[in-house]
């Protein structure tokens, strides 16, 4: 009911405004996505949009560096930013009667953007550190490496951090150059949600916006670079690492469609069957029947022009990774063939349903999803349909989307081997077959 | 008008006083605290229940027990099969949640409200009869040790769990922790003996917020509370005493030769959350250390120096125990630097204090940010459920204004000199000693671990 009131203005400089008044408590969130990412960058740049973001916070004409974050602190709000592969976002969230003050601060850094060499080399500094930490994570260090591999040569090969190469190199100048490309109104969608008036909001946005220039067309995603996500990656891969980490993990990846693919809801509804709860396939069948492994899951990584769909299981040192994998392989092998039950089909219903409820009592993750179905899917109420969408989704259908995308010739699989191997934990676990705990039967009243 | 004209305009009209939505308050016969809030935005329905037993009272020597007995309450009951017992909430789309803290321990579930009448029960049957049975402890068991294997090489977690060490020791609960050691001895009598000593109504708080009715909710279904009794054994929950903090300035390296950067906590003892100066405490933290961009630490170590890509203060309040800490990492190579301006804005705010200006600030970022913490029913709930623990009640939420308005410089900058200790701080490095251990010598005396022994975590 209440998505039913979203209103949304396009400005004569193609700015997408989408404002929707929520009542609840006294706060708004205020949402800028531009319609650019990590998959918009070419050799010499990975990482700019990263890179960019950062220096959104460092200063604009009429906004001091920092200022932007330190006034909606001091007014007991709260502002972030992310970068992915397709969009970067600006989030802020601030009491109800701060909304003007948001929209100038967002505006100000959309036009005037200033980019000072020497705060340039601090935040380098910064952005530096930020990817060392993700470095210092074996699993986050493995699996950048493994996404690079089912990528191949796509835009996504590389992720957001970018590559130390580039990094340390890039500057001013490109920063600048990147910034007017991509930093434009009709790149751009402002999302605002929460305790407002809509029509003083609009008229909010207009006066901090309208004056800004539409800016050159954005130039879109380097086709030249964009194949197909069926033939991205062709044929089965297979990757090992031995790391600093005492858990064997197997990570089992599937060449998956885009999120606005009409086969994509269907693949969410599979994983969510697969790997969704304490009742999911892989908990239920792998990790309490069998007791293969000791824990078990799966995500779509869904992105506007490929995707990822995967499994992972974490496991004992006394079990054998081919083993793990068959036990996953069995659970998708069983979809493909007998598909889902009418049971586990409207289990995904009341849970979407319960999700989406929930979903409408934060002011800040409504904008999030505007945002991001505006921002990839080209259309906001492509997400506020997608409960309708779901209930008239057949089961049949399921297969046939089981069967395209979970495919055993296209899968790659990242193996994290222990370099050290756990001698009490292989213990415990040579104990527990021994013992032989008891599992519980396959069916019950 | 410019940026500055706006928000001092907006600033006057702030708001300060924020209000719960109506709810009523009773306490049960057995002692349960129950608060019902209506709240019909959504048709969601949200039940939580808090109960006064956490961490710190967990048996020596088997730590591990409330977080074992915790998860197991969630694996079926007395008379229904722990799968069919999943079935039944996740069909509906509900979820359970769980929380374990400290000193007290919480869980709840979200559903669609049009489920009330199928779920009301089953959770006070998980309450009240519990299956506990030995295949699901078996395997919860091998679940938490591989999750304490798997964080075993995280270097933030690590150099947490080194701070508390060192800082309570390991005779009191804040410096005890987990381990597969201690989970491995654990046994299944010991989880039911704990859950019938220590989970039990008395000063528990069972708060319902949603799209409910709560006349039809009170004839329903508190008499499926009123069946939770407390056992004829008892125990009170173990509240954690202060503490003195070191004498003098230690610190603790954590060798993890393969990280490139290192991983620093650094802080001492504070005052609970039932201290006086709580309120004046929080605020000069934010200051310091909490206020993100705002704070002082995060502008000099990384908006000028760019020497890190977070640094943060926290103050963990517990009713008595509390801790301050300062957390951070950065390249091995400039922790001497860090180091050094870490401990510099400690002394300067020992010194100096702290101004009006930024005083005002803080008390502008505490009463805006109110706002935050009573959005949807899950916060309300939350809120509510932490009010109660301490003994407040809503006043305390919704009269903040007045509360802050009696802090001014002057006390807060006395608060700060009679807490706030840079010669007395516990410093945990988690690095590659080859590479930090002589930067660290030159702060004091130097302790050294290899990031595999758990000799002095327990």
């Amino acid at each position: 009911m209440l998505l039913k009131n979203i209103i949304e203005t396009v400005l004569d400089n193609g700015l997408k405004v989408v404002c929707l008044r929520k009542s609840g408590a006294p706060i708004v969130s205020v949402q800028v996505w531009y319609k650019t990412g990590s998959g918009y960058e070419t050799d010499g740049n990975r990482g700019i949009s990263h890179f960019l973001e950062h220096m959104m916070f460092r200063g604009s004409e009429n906004v001091k560096p920092e200022e932007h974050a330190q006034k909606i602190n001091d007014i007991g709000g709260h502002c972030n930013a992310f970068t992915a592969e397709d969009v970067t976002a600006y989030t802020n969230s601030v009491p109800a009667e701060f909304l003007d003050m948001v929209l100038r601060l967002e505006a100000d850094r959309m036009w005037k953007l200033r980019i000072d060499s020497t705060i340039l080399e601090t935040e380098r500094k910064v952005i530096i550190e930020e990817f060392h930490t993700h470095m210092n994570s074996p699993l986050t260090k493995a699996f950048l490496e493994f996404r690079q591999e089912f990528y191949r040569n796509h835009p996504y090969a590389m992720s957001p951090l970018g590559t130390m190469d580039d990094l340390v190199r890039i500057s001013v100048e490109q920063c600048n150059v990147y910034h007017q490309q991509w930093y434009t109104p009709q790149n751009a969608i402002v999302v605002i949600v929460g305790d407002i008036d809509e029509s003083d909001a609009l008229a909010m946005v207009k006066d901090a916006f309208e004056s800004i220039p539409s800016g050159a067309a954005p130039a879109g995603f380097p086709e030249s670079q964009l194949i197909d996500s069926s033939v991205v990656q062709s044929g089965a891969h297979r990757m090992n690492r031995r790391v600093e980490f005492d858990v064997p993990m197997v990570i089992v990846g599937y060449p998956a469609p885009p999120f606005s693919h009409e086969d994509a809801m269907a693949l969410e509804i599979l994983q969510m069957v697969v790997s969704g709860g304490e009742t999911s396939r892989l908990h239920r069948e792998v990790v309490r029947r069998q007791s293969v492994a000791v824990m078990a899951g799966g995500m779509n990584h869904l992105l506007k022009h490929s995707g990822m769909s995967m499994l992972f299981a974490a496991f004992t040192p006394d079990t054998s990774v081919a083993r793990v994998e068959k036990a996953l392989e069995s659970q998708i092998r069983l979809i493909r063939e007998k598909g889902i039950s009418e049971t586990e089909m409207q289990k995904v219903r009341n849970a979407t349903l319960t999700n989406r409820t929930f979903e409408l009592y934060s002011a800040e993750n409504i904008c999030q999803r505007i945002g991001y179905s505006e921002a990839i899917e080209g259309n906001y109420r492509v997400w506020v349909e997608r409960i309708d969408a779901l209930k008239v989704l057949d089961r049949d259908r399921l297969i046939a989307v089981a069967r395209k995308y979970w495919d055993d010739s296209l899968r790659h699989v990242l193996y994290l081997q222990p370099k050290r191997t756990n001698v009490p934990l292989f213990i415990a676990g040579l104990a527990r077959r021994l013992i032989r705990i008891p599992h519980w039967p396959a069916k019950q009243a | 008008m410019s940026f500055d004209e706006i928000a001092e305009s907006e600033s006057r009209k702030m708001t300060l006083r924020y209000r719960f939505p109506p709810m009523e308050e009773f306490v049960l016969d057995n002692g349960l605290r129950v608060i019902l809030v209506p709240d019909s935005e959504q048709n969601g329905l949200v039940m939580a229940l808090q109960v006064p037993v956490g961490r710190f009272s967990d048996p020596a020597g088997l730590e591990g027990c409330s977080e074992l007995m915790l998860g197991l309450l969630q694996k079926g009951t007395e008379s229904i099969p722990p799968e069919l017992f999943s079935d039944k909430f996740e069909q509906v789309g509900a979820t359970l949640f769980s929380d374990m803290g400290e000193e007290h321990c919480a869980v709840g579930v979200r559903m669609l409200s049009l489920y009330e009448q199928d779920l009301v029960p089953l959770f006070w049957d998980m309450i009240c009869a519990p299956a506990f049975k030995s295949a699901e402890f078996a395997r919860l068991r091998r679940e938490i040790i591989t999750s304490l294997q798997a964080e075993a090489v995280d270097p933030g977690l690590l150099a947490n769990r080194h701070f508390y060490a060192e800082l309570a020791g390991r005779n009191h609960p804040a410096g005890k922790f987990h381990t597969p050691d201690s989970i491995r001895r654990i046994e299944l009598k010991d989880i039911k003996a704990f859950w019938s000593e220590y989970f039990a109504p008395g000063d528990a708080i069972f708060v319902v917020a949603g799209d409910f009715d709560p006349a039809t909710f009170k004839n329903r279904w508190l008499g499926l509370a009123l069946k939770w009794k407390t056992s004829a054994h008892a125990k009170s929950s173990v509240i954690a005493a202060a503490i003195e903090g070191p004498a003098q300035t230690i610190i603790r390296l954590i060798d993890k030769p393969d990280i490139t950067q290192t991983s620093l906590v650094i802080g001492h003892h504070a005052p609970g959350e039932l201290s006086p100066d709580r309120n004046a405490i929080a605020l000069a933290n934010y200051i310091f250390g909490a206020g993100n961009f705002s704070s002082r630490l995060m502008k000099r170590i990384r908006s000028d120096g760019g020497h890190t890509y977070g640094i943060s203060s926290q103050i963990a309040a517990e009713r008595l125990f509390g801790a301050f800490s300062i957390t951070t990492s950065t390249q091995n190579q400039q922790l001497g630097f860090v180091l050094d301006a870490i401990l510099s804005e400690c002394r300067l705010l020992c010194e100096k204090g702290i101004d009006e200006s930024e005083l005002e600030n803080a008390k502008r970022f505490a009463l805006g940010n109110m706002a935050f913490q009573l959005e949807g029913i899950g916060n309300i709930a939350d809120k509510l459920v932490w009010l109660r623990l301490y003994g407040r009640p809503n006043s305390y939420i919704e009269n903040f204004d007045t509360v802050l308005q009696k802090i001014d410089v002057e006390s807060i900058n006395s608060v700060i000199r009679r807490h706030l200790c840079p010669d007395r701080l516990v410093i945990i490095a988690v690095g590659k000693k080859d590479e930090i251990a002589s930067e660290l010598k030159r702060f004091g005396p130097l302790k050294s671990f290899h990031y595999r022994s758990r000799q002095f975590l327990i």
